[in-house]
């Protein structure tokens, strides 16, 4: 059996497949074959319209259960894909120290890259997945299926087809499969050039832009570093020498190549991710989804405006954590209506507090931050503790700020740090003290 | 289980300094204490102490309770979505936001629906936002359309109702 596309292209089906079944079903702008089924897996042909180019385009969908839901979409959008001419999708295989070793694409075909092992062998066109066993790579004959660290890998289509140990990714969703990612929340992602932000160099795509339906750019995400390869047309792959994201608290990827998730993500320092930090898995314009990324956070969980270098990111967590100390000491009826805002310049811990903080709480935070060395103030009016602060202490080498409240900045004083390009402002998104 | 009424309130006037130590670096130490008590003992004393005239008594009744039993302290604690105080509702929402479960989500639609209390309204989104299911989207959305209440930071309730409507159906669509 095989996938035949609409453009005459063809797919071979999984082996996996065992029974076969085919049912239609028509909605709006989709038409869905379902035409393959075996135990409780099954493969998904939908053909396309885009609501927002009007292109059609084919999309297959597996879904595998193994023990645990997943499932791989790729999309086919062989012709006139906003604009872009001979669209052609296809995957990239890096072997376990990131080396693009094999391009596959939709049709099955493939080429085969140079590749060196660690010790210098040319090891090109060997099947690098069978190799080290210690890797925990094992190949399943009847299935022609690899298993890896938990994941079943599809060497026909060159990805894995269950997910990473993060578990709920998912992507391909939405209108506009391509060019367009979904962030867990319901917020879209887009690449965007990163040359704005005055990093190092202008190559598209490296900052990722998400934003609300309202089109409030709700935060970025960081830039990557560390790229063996990146070729553009108006997108980028990250193959080779693993996927960083600068931020030791944003988050980092192992091995990462277009092919799939070659490893379960690898940490660097404080950089895992915590429960908080929501999955997105990412598009271009040029190719299929290549990568994961999770909002920035620490292992503690804590989250920032953007994600920043590690230092600072660690600093930031520090803070977080300073100011949620403080907010504890706080009764009930004086903690619901109070944030706490604490950074450090050089040797000085400088706390502040909202204006419409309850006086005994103001009275009672100053007498701990005093004995503690540091310097407490509360905001005038109805200003708010961070924004205070950044005003006070901005231009005197202020690197981060902690804040007590579990969502952070209000979106007032969050705009007014975007625009004044200061990201570092952390928070513990848990509500307990 | 206690055999004269001296000698339980004696235990009641235990349990109480311990949560007294809740704005304390001594938390930790005494919910370890909590812990140790027989448990359908501790269960009995901190239900009582959930109408305790001391709003703070009750807070640290809630969160001790779910802290050290959730299954059997989420019924209990629900009865704090309806105390008088808004800041011990707004403590609770909280609360059910880090350690509750689906029993929770009907007493935080009501919160969302019927709460004078801006910031109660709000924290009740959040907590639906972690742990509601279909049930709570249409009065999110009810709520998403028609309030105008916001937090002390100005955060508009109806944007937390947005927020929690996408995680909701985020964590549906992966259910199924």
């Amino acid at each position: 059996m095989q996938i035949e596309f609409a453009r005459g292209r063809i797919l071979p089906a999984p082996r996996y497949c065992f029974f076969y079944i085919r049912t239609v079903r028509r909605t709006n702008n989709r038409v869905s074959n379902l035409i393959c089924k075996g135990g409780t897996d099954w493969l998904l042909r939908e053909t396309w319209h885009s609501a927002v180019s009007g292109a059609v385009f084919d999309l297959i969908r597996y879904q595998y259960t193994n023990g645990r839901p997943s499932y791989v979409e790729i999309a086919d959008v062989q012709t006139d894909f906003l604009g872009v001419k001979s669209y052609d999708a296809r995957y990239m295989q890096a072997n376990w120290h990131g080396d693009l070793v094999r391009r596959v694409w939709l049709n099955g075909d493939a080429s085969i890259e140079t590749a060196w092992d660690p010790w210098g062998n040319d090891v090109h066109g060997s099947h690098y997945y069978r190799w080290n066993g210690a890797w925990g790579y094992m190949w399943f004959a009847a299935m022609q299926l690899y298993y890896v660290h938990g994941r079943w890998y599809n060497p026909d289509i060159g990805r894995f087809i269950s997910p990473d140990d993060k578990g709920d990714y998912r992507y391909g969703s939405g209108d506009d499969a391509i060019n367009w990612v979904w962030f867990a929340a319901g917020l879209q992602c887009q690449f965007w050039s990163d040359l704005s932000f005055g990093y190092y160099d202008n190559t598209p795509g490296q900052i990722l832009k998400c934003q609300d339906n309202d089109g409030n750019v709700s935060f970025y995400y960081g830039q990557t570093i560390g790229r063996g390869l990146s070729n553009s047309v108006g997108g980028m792959e990250v193959l080779g020498g693993g996927l960083t994201f600068m931020g030791g608290g944003a988050l980092t990827v192992g091995l990462v190549g277009a092919g799939g998730f070659v490893s379960v993500p690898a940490a660097a320092g404080g950089a895992v991710v915590g429960a908080h930090g929501a999955l997105v898995l990412v598009h271009n314009m040029q190719h299929p989804p290549i990568y994961y990324a999770r909002k920035s956070g620490t292992e503690q969980g804590i989250q920032s405006l953007q994600g920043a270098n590690r230092d600072t990111a660690n600093l930031g967590a520090s803070l977080a954590n300073k100011a949620k100390q403080y907010y504890k000491y706080l009764s009930d009826s004086e903690a619901k209506g109070t944030t706490i805002a604490v950074t450090r310049i050089r040797d000085r811990l400088i706390v502040t507090m909202n204006g419409g903080a309850p006086e005994t709480a103001a009275r009672k935070i100053a007498t701990i931050v005093k004995a503690e060395g540091g310097e407490f103030y509360q905001a005038p009016g109805s200003l708010h503790a961070e924004d205070f602060l950044y005003q006070q202490f901005g231009g005197q080498g202020l690197d981060a700020i902690g804040v007590s409240n579990f969502k952070g900045p209000c979106p007032t004083c969050a705009s007014f740090f975007r625009s004044v390009n200061f990201f570092n402002v952390y928070w513990d998104p848990t509500f307990v003290r | 289980m206690l055999n004269n009424s001296n000698q339980r309130q004696e235990y009641l006037q235990e349990v109480r300094l311990l949560l007294e130590k809740r704005h304390t670096n001594e938390w930790s130490s005494a919910l370890q204490q909590l812990r140790e008590i027989e448990r359908p003992l501790l269960l009995a004393m901190l239900t009582e102490m959930l109408s305790d005239p001391d709003s703070e008594i009750r807070d640290g009744v809630a969160e001790a309770l779910l802290r050290i039993e959730p299954g059997a302290g989420i019924p209990r604690v629900l009865s704090l979505t309806k105390d008088p105080q808004s800041h011990v509702r707004w403590y609770v929402c909280g609360l059910l936001h880090d350690f509750g479960d689906e029993r929770a989500i009907e007493p935080l639609i009501e919160l969302i629906r019927t709460d004078p209390d801006s910031d109660v309204r709000y924290i009740a989104c959040y907590a639906l936002g972690e742990i509601g299911d279909m049930r709570a989207l249409a009065p999110l959305q009810w709520v998403q359309q028609n309030d105008q209440g916001m937090d002390y930071e100005g955060r508009r309730v109806s944007e937390m109702a947005w927020e929690a409507i996408q995680s909701i159906l985020a964590r549906e669509h992966d259910r199924r």
